[in-house]
C-alpha cells in the first residue's frame, strides 16, 4: 500500500507543480515567439488546421522539466534514474533544437544524390571526386531516409535525427547489459513458465530500434489536440500499475510524476490548445516510454502500453511503402490521424476515440503483465 | 459499317472526358512527368486512372481550402494542371489497355529497358508508370503494321519518332470492306486550352495513298494548326502499330 500511496502523492505534487508552472510557459513561448507558423499549418491543409498557427509549441516542457526536477530533488537514485532521466533529457533537448530551427532556423541546403553523383563525376580536384565517390552511399540513405521526413527543409534532418536516437538507445541498452543485473537480460513473456527469454547480445539491437521507434511514433502521433498527450497518460498508467505489482518504488513514483505533468499538460492540451506538445516532449517522452517500458522488463507489451503511437507509425511506414513502391495511397494521409481528419471526422472525436482504444490495449498489457 | 473499342475501353474514355468534379463535368487535362520521378503515386506522374485523378483532386482542393463546386470547368481543369494532375499519352492508353487486355496482360508487356537492374524489377510491380510510347510501340509488345488500311480499333498511331502516340477508337468500312476514317483519340498537349483527352478524326480521301496523305481532321479554336498530323510527318519509326 505504501507504494501507491507515495506514487498517489507524487503524482498529485507533480501535476500541482505543472498547473503552476503551465501559464508562466505560455508566457514565455508566445513572449520569445515559439509558436506554430502558419506556412507549415497550410502545407497539412485544411481549416481545421489554419486555426492552429500561432499556438505556442514547446509545451512538452512542461512534462519533461517537471519530471526531471522532482525525480532529480525527490526520488533520485542511482541504479534507476540516471538513464531514465539522462536518456528523455538528451531526446528532449534533440526535439527542443529541432523545434526551434524549425521556427527560427534557415532552409537548408543539403546535396542531392543527383548532385553528390555528378560531382562525383566533373569535381575539378581528384580528391574531391574521390570524396564524392565515398560519400554518394550516405547520400543515397539520406535520401531514402528523407521520405520519412515531414519538413526537410530546415531544422534537424531525418538521418541526424535518427543517428542521435540510435544514441540515445544505445545508452539504454549499455545500462540494461551491462549496469542493471543479469534478471533484465532476461526478456519477460506472458505465461511463460522459465520466467523469460535469453536472446543474448540480440537483445541490444533490439533495445535501439524500440528506443529510436518509439520516440518517432510519439512525434508522429503528435498531431493533433490532446491527442499525444492522453494517449500517454494511459501508456504511463500501465506502466504505473506494473510497477505496483514489481514492487519497484522507484519506477512507481517516477511513472506516476510524469502522469501528474502529463495530466496538467493534457489540461492545457485539449482542444482549442493553449500549447501544442513539440519535438521536445513528443521525443523526449517517447524515448521515456521506451526506456521504462525496457527496464520494467515489459517490452512485449509496448505495442500495448502505445498502441497509438505505433499504429500511427505503421501507417506511415505502409503509406510510404504503398505510395514509392506501388504508386498508390492507402490511406488519404498518413499519420493515420489525417486520415480521419480528412473524412471528416471531428478532431475531438478521433482523440477520444483514440483514448478509448489505447486505454483497452493497456488494460490488455497490463493484464497480460500478471501472467 | 463501323467498328468500335470495346464498350469497358469506350466507358474509360467517357470517364476520362467527363472526370466528375465538384459535380461539373471536366475533361481531363495533358499532364506528364518532365522532373522525372520514379518512385511516387501514379495518379501524379500522369498516369493515374480517370477515379484515382478525381480522388486525388478532390484531397489536394480539400487541403487547399478549394471549393471546387465554386469553380468553372475551365477553372478547375486549370487547377489540376497547377495540382500535377491529368495524364500522359502513353498513361491515357495503357490505362485503356487495362480494362480492355486486363491486368495480368498488361503486366506482361515489356516495360521500359532501363540499364538498372533494379529499376527494371521495380518496374514490373509498376507497368502503367513504365509503360512508354517507346515501351508500347517496341517490337516485344507491337509491330507496325504494313497497310494502314488494316488498320483497326485498338491499333496505336506512333507519332514524332515515338514521342505521341494515338489509340484508333473508331474505323469506318464501305459494304465492301474499304477503309472511310479513323476516329482517333489521344492525350495531348498541343492545343492550348483544349488540351487533354480529345478525338481527331482521319477522312480516307486518298485510298490507295500514304496514311500522310489523307485528310486529318483536328485543330484547336486559336492556332487552326492540326498538329497531330504534324507530328505524324515528323519521323521514320511513325505509323499505326499493334500489339502482338
Amino acid at each position: 500500500m505504501a507504494i501507491i500511496s507515495q506514487s498517489i502523492l507524487f503524482l498529485l505534487i507533480s501535476a500541482l507543480l505543472g498547473f503552476l508552472c503551465a501559464p508562466v510557459l505560455r508566457q514565455v513561448l508566445i513572449k520569445y515567439r515559439v509558436v506554430r507558423e502558419a506556412k507549415i499549418e497550410d502545407k497539412l491543409g485544411h481549416e481545421t488546421r489554419i486555426n492552429k498557427a500561432g499556438t505556442p509549441v514547446m509545451g512538452g516542457l512542461l512534462v519533461i522539466l517537471v519530471t526531471a526536477f522532482i525525480t532529480v530533488l525527490f526520488n533520485w537514485d542511482r541504479s534507476f534514474s540516471w538513464v531514465p532521466i539522462g536518456v528523455m533529457l538528451f531526446s528532449a533537448a534533440l526535439g527542443g533544437v529541432d523545434d526551434l530551427l524549425n521556427i527560427f532556423g534557415r532552409k537548408r541546403r543539403i546535396r542531392s544524390v543527383t548532385l553528390v553523383k555528378t560531382l562525383s563525376k566533373v569535381h575539378k580536384g581528384l580528391w574531391g571526386r574521390l570524396w564524392y565517390k565515398i560519400v554518394l552511399p550516405f547520400a543515397r540513405i539520406r535520401g531514402y531516409l528523407k521520405l520519412l521526413g515531414s519538413n526537410p527543409g530546415k531544422g534537424i534532418q531525418v538521418h541526424e535525427k535518427l543517428f542521435l536516437q540510435f544514441l540515445a538507445g544505445l545508452a539504454t541498452a549499455w545500462w540494461l547489459f551491462f549496469k542493471l543485473g543479469p534478471q533484465w537480460k532476461l526478456v519477460w513473456l506472458p505465461f511463460s513458465q522459465n520466467g523469460g527469454l535469453d536472446i543474448g547480445w540480440l537483445l541490444i539491437p533490439i533495445i535501439i530500434l524500440i528506443v529510436m521507434a518509439t520516440a518517432n511514433a510519439v512525434n508522429l502521433a503528435d498531431g493533433l489536440d490532446g491527442l499525444a498527450g492522453g494517449t500517454l497518460i494511459s501508456g504511463f498508467g500501465g506502466l504505473l500499475i506494473i510497477s505496483w505489482f514489481q514492487g519497484n518504488t522507484v519506477f512507481a513514483v517516477l511513472n506516476a510524476t510524469v502522469i501528474g505533468a502529463l495530466l496538467a499538460y493534457t489540461y492545457f492540451n485539449i482542444k482549442p490548445a493553449r500549447f501544442q506538445m513539440g519535438d521536445v516532449g513528443s521525443l523526449g517522452l517517447g524515448t521515456l516510454l521506451a526506456v521504462m517500458t525496457i527496464a520494467q522488463n515489459r517490452i512485449i507489451i509496448l505495442p500495448l502500453l502505445g498502441f497509438i503511437f505505433f499504429v500511427e507509425l505503421f501507417s506511415v511506414i505502409i503509406q510510404v511503402i504503398a505510395r514509392h513502391g506501388f504508386g498508390k495511397r492507402l490511406f488519404l494521409m498518413a499519420p493515420l490521424h489525417h486520415h480521419f481528419e480528412l473524412k471528416g471526422w471531428p478532431e475531438e472525436k478521433i482523440v477520444a476515440r483514440f483514448w478509448i482504444l489505447n486505454g483497452l490495449a493497456v488494460a490488455l498489457g497490463a493484464w497480460l503483465s500478471l501472467h | 459499317m463501323t467498328k468500335k473499342l470495346p464498350q469497358q475501353a469506350l466507358d474509360v474514355i467517357e470517364r476520362y472526358k467527363n472526370l466528375n468534379l465538384g459535380g461539373k463535368k471536366v475533361v481531363c487535362p495533358y499532364f506528364i512527368n518532365t522532373a522525372g520521378v520514379r518512385a511516387g503515386l501514379k495518379v501524379m506522374l500522369g498516369k493515374g486512372s480517370p477515379s484515382e485523378i478525381e480522388e486525388e483532386a478532390i484531397l489536394i482542393a480539400k487541403h487547399d481550402n478549394v471549393a471546387l463546386e465554386d469553380l468553372e470547368p475551365a477553372h478547375i481543369r486549370e487547377f489540376l494542371k497547377k495540382s500535377g494532375l491529368g495524364i500522359d499519352c502513353s498513361g491515357f492508353i495503357t490505362n485503356i489497355l487495362l480494362v480492355m487486355l486486363g491486368e495480368k496482360k498488361v503486366k506482361n508487356l515489356a516495360v521500359t529497358a532501363y540499364t538498372s537492374i533494379i529499376r527494371r524489377f521495380l518496374a514490373k510491380f509498376r507497368p502503367v508508370e513504365n509503360l512508354s510510347v517507346q515501351a508500347l510501340t517496341n517490337s516485344k509488345n507491337s509491330s507496325k503494321i504494313d497497310r494502314w488500311q488494316d488498320s483497326m480499333p485498338g491499333d496505336m498511331i506512333k507519332t514524332r519518332s515515338g514521342k505521341h502516340v494515338l489509340l484508333i477508337e473508331e474505323t469506318e468500312r464501305n459494304s465492301s470492306g474499304e477503309l472511310l476514317a479513323i476516329t482517333y483519340i489521344h492525350s495531348t498537349n498541343a492545343y492550348g486550352n483544349e488540351s487533354g483527352v480529345r478525338n481527331g478524326k482521319v477522312i480516307v480521301v486518298r485510298p490507295a495513298g500514304t496514311l500522310e496523305e489523307q485528310n486529318w481532321q483536328e485543330s484547336d479554336e486559336a492556332s487552326r494548326r492540326n498538329i497531330t498530323y504534324e507530328g505524324l510527318l515528323d519521323g521514320e519509326t511513325n505509323g499505326i502499330y499493334r500489339l502482338l
